[in-house]
């Protein structure tokens, strides 16, 4: 789009609905380029920092509710974990990534939904935070994390031999022929690895992009209802902000179980 | 300003996407109707394919506002 099309278009831009960039802003007025998202991170960061103090120190005393509450989030990730990978022992070896991917993307998300109450009440606000995971450099990160870390447990578990060759040269099969498509299904397997990263960082950041989307359409569309200038109709996108705390927790528990499932095939025996 | 010129194609996406839903919903209702024992293992698996199936048409919809 050309400039003197945006200038045209200035006055105008602000009866449309307010969709949001595909990535994080520089906040104004910093001498250093600081993104919104890396803001609303330090924002999850803190809650986050400030529940792990009060859990540290309820773990301490004798029985507190806070004490069972974490005890009881604990107990239900790590049977969640075992059910993903498979066995208890891997399960806990890998408690740390997949308990983190669950924890931090699902807090990251309801900071953002709780977010959206910030922007529509001053709406300058948007200029300083976004959610997290609606920014692809987040995702993308965290999909490269769990892939790599895959992929460096199957190079630790079988062997840099041993792995790679059952991508790039997958020799089995009875007949010449089932060799050969057992070599090109490897291949396959091998683009597969990159196209994970992709798949896992794009699910999450296209779930949180959109709903954050539909969210401001549905404010615009109940900003037009005439209501005497309170614009109360704007409550017509609680719905789809519910919805979205069901989106928040389904796609912090599909990162966690995609990335298990990747952990699992580094993990297990092969079976040929 | 988002042009709208892509909305019919970005729509298509949608299509495919709730079909895909509606027939894994299905699958899993009639997976639970035969073996209701087996509910929480299929709900959790049917999760993971609602998940997958809805990126097409997520990518469809981001699509519309990406393209300017």
């Amino acid at each position: 789009m050309s400039t003197e099309h945006v200038e045209t278009h200035a006055t105008a831009e602000h009866q449309g609905p307010h969709i949001p960039a595909t990535m994080g802003s520089a906040i104004p007025g910093l001498p250093y380029p600081i993104t919104t998202t890396v803001v609303s991170t330090w924002i999850v960061m803190f809650v986050l920092f400030s529940l792990v103090f009060v859990l540290n120190r309820a773990l301490k005393r004798e029985s507190s509710r806070m004490k069972t509450f974490g005890l009881d989030v604990i107990r239900r990730l790590d049977a969640f974990i075992t059910g993903t990978i498979g066995n208890k022992k891997d399960a806990r070896g890998y408690f740390w990534l997949l308990g983190t991917f669950f924890v931090f993307i699902f807090t990251a998300n309801i900071v953002g939904l709780l977010l959206d109450w910030a922007i529509l009440v001053s709406p300058k606000a948007a200029e300083y935070v976004r959610p997290v995971n609606s920014d692809l450099n987040t995702t993308l990160v965290m999909g490269l994390t769990a892939v790599v870390v895959a992929q460096a447990t199957g190079i630790y578990r079988k062997g840099v031999k041993t792995h790679f060759g059952h991508y790039l040269a997958n020799y089995h099969g009875d007949t010449v022929a089932e060799r050969i498509i057992a070599v090109f299904v490897g291949w396959l397997h091998f683009v597969g690895e990159f196209v994970r990263v992709g798949s896992l960082s794009m699910r999450l950041f296209l779930n949180i992009f959109v709903g954050a989307t539909l969210i401001s359409v549905a404010v615009y569309v109940g900003s037009l209802i005439p209501s005497f200038g309170t614009g109360i109709f704007r409550i017509i996108s609680m719905p789809f902000w519910f919805f979205e705390l069901l989106v928040a927790f389904l796609q912090a528990y599909i990162f966690a179980t995609l990335s298990g499932l990747y952990l699992r095939e580094a993990v297990e025996e092969v079976s040929h | 300003m988002t042009n709208l010129t892509f909305l019919p194609l970005a729509l298509i996406g949608v299509i495919g996407s709730g079909i895909g839903i509606g027939l894994i919903g299905m699958g899993a209702l009639q997976a639970i109707g035969r073996n209701p024992s087996a509910s929480g293992d299929i709900n959790a698996k049917m999760l993971t394919a609602i998940a997958l199936c809805e990126v097409p048409g997520l990518l469809a919809f981001a699509a519309l506002f990406i393209i300017k």
